[in-house]
């Protein structure tokens, strides 16, 4: 399954997962918000990103440590700040996973 | 007056409300063995209990914008620090006064004062005392005290550095992609500079780009780090809350056969308890609505209009939320201590009007302290301290 295109990567429910990390290459870096099929991370100085395809690890943070699934990237969108990158989600429950992360579904308040 | 009951719920706070320097001082006695780590110079502050509650002045009105102050409370004895003490609303004049008092000297070792007056202003910043707001302020004001003070797990800071930084993260990065400044410094040193705020400098362009006046951008900025970290604290509170709020409409059953009139007061100090919980909760809900939504406004819309409007209103966000978190965790403390005493027992009915008596004085109007009439500052006819809080202690 490939990375879907930009507008409907725009319209799937964005996370803030906290202690997420992503290797792009080998090289890690911060996740500033992930998707069900994207991810966007801050450009660290020695990232190369002069092909269109990557080696991706997501890593998750659980209580046993962390979880990692390796995934096969391709850039969106890059600016002078962070980097976009599509890719199969890796698991059926993917989406749940990410967003038992999420700052705002974790501190998220409702009326009595 | 002394309101005893209230006493000993304050004395029973949490961290939002309650501050022992005692406590500390007796660790960093114990562990490091190095009288210098304490931290203040002043023997009667390391043994002193900070409060924080809501301060009326003499012409009966609350600060809109600082509602919370900061109590110094010494206990006659420390290790009964329900039988009584002397206590003072935190400002500079008050301080210089009780200083002299506890010293019983008119002559002020200048450097032990202003060095401790430092340290009381840091804490006096802040609406609450939570452990990461505390040690932030700390941070920012470039003061270094041993990390027993701040009582944060290496985990649990962790955690909470992990959460904020999530929160700032994409902040930075919405806020620069707007801006035409030039952005050397990578985006994790900035999210860091943010959390922190030690070098305003550093952090101006993101002033800039979200078009803060640059004489309060550290103080907005730092309230707005504060309303991020409450979300934490409230969603921790909320499954407490609901549980209180749920056993005041279904189990507060008393095992005494009431008269009429017993039942009518029971029933309508229940409605003012739930009735008040509900509102101010609700009230809660929808800052932090309106603090998501502008968040997200920027962070996946490049809205930065509605963020910069928030932010001109989080100083004042911030210390409500922090005051009414202190009210929230001072009512669960309150009620897990009912339930222990109740040891799985119906309460009679005199031991649930109690306990709703001291939820209507913690929901109601504020716990609040008088703050003192200068001219009788010192307390000199009355015998010290003990009355400058008389409303509370």
């Amino acid at each position: 399954m490939r990375p879907p295109p930009l507008p409907e990567r725009r319209k799937e429910e964005r996370y803030l997962a906290p202690g997420m990390v992503v290797h792009c290459d080998g090289e890690a870096c911060a996740v500033i918000d992930v998707s069900r099929s994207a991810v966007r991370f801050v450009r660290s100085q020695g990232l190369m990103l002069s092909r269109e395809m990557h080696e991706l690890v997501l890593e998750l943070p659980c209580t046993a440590g962390v979880v990692s699934y390796p995934v096969r990237g391709m850039i969106i969108r890059s600016t002078q700040l962070c980097v976009v990158m599509g890719y199969d989600p890796p698991t059926e429950d993917w989406e749940q996973q990410i967003k038992a992360l999420d700052t705002a579904e974790l501190t998220a308040l409702t009326d009595f | 007056m002394m309101d005893r009951d209230v006493l000993q719920i304050f004395l029973r706070s949490g961290p939002a409300r309650k501050y022992d320097v005692g406590h500390f001082s007796k660790r960093v006695a114990t562990e490091t063995a190095e009288p210098e780590n304490l931290l203040f110079k002043t023997h009667f502050l390391n043994y002193a209990i900070l409060f924080k509650s809501v301060v009326i002045d003499q012409s009966y009105t609350i600060s809109d914008s600082k509602p919370i102050s900061t109590i110094i409370y010494s206990p006659y004895d420390y290790a009964k620090p329900g039988d009584g003490g002397e206590s003072f609303v935190f400002c500079e004049e008050n301080f210089r006064r009780f200083y002299q008092y506890k010293l019983r000297s008119e002559t002020v070792d200048i450097s032990s004062f202003s060095y401790d007056l430092d340290v009381l202003a840091i804490f006096n910043s802040v609406p609450t005392f939570s452990p990461i707001i505390i040690e932030l302020a700390f941070t920012r004001a470039n003061f270094r005290p041993s990390n027993i003070y701040f009582d944060l797990t290496p985990e649990l800071r962790v955690k909470l550095n992990s959460h904020m930084k999530a929160r700032i993260r994409p902040l930075i990065v919405a806020a620069y992609e707007q801006s035409s400044c030039d952005i050397e410094r990578a985006v994790e040193e900035m999210t860091s500079k943010l959390l922190y705020l030690q070098d305003s400098a550093s952090v101006m362009p993101l002033i800039e780009a979200l078009r803060l006046a640059p004489d309060t951008a550290l103080e907005v900025l730092s309230s707005w780090i504060g309303i991020t970290y409450f979300e934490y604290e409230y969603a921790a509170l909320q499954p407490q809350l609901r549980a209180l709020s749920e056993w005041i409409t279904k189990n507060a059953k008393t095992k005494d056969s009431l008269r009429p009139n017993e039942s009518e007061y029971l029933a309508t100090l229940s409605r003012f308890v739930r009735g008040k919980m509900k509102e101010e909760w609700a009230r809660v809900v929808e800052l932090s609505k309106t603090y998501r939504e502008t968040y997200h406004a920027l962070v996946f819309k490049g809205d930065i209009r509605r963020f910069s409007e928030f932010l001109y209103s989080c100083r004042h966000v911030y210390w409500d939320l922090g005051e009414t978190l202190g009210r929230f965790e001072q009512t669960t403390i309150a009620w897990r201590l009912f339930e222990r005493q109740l040891m799985g027992q119906k309460p009679s009915y005199r031991a649930v009007i109690s306990f709703y008596t001291v939820l209507r004085k913690l929901l109601g109007a504020p716990p609040a302290a008088t703050a003192p009439d200068p001219e009788d500052a010192l307390g000199e006819n009355r015998g010290g301290f003990s009355t400058l809080t008389a409303d509370l202690f």
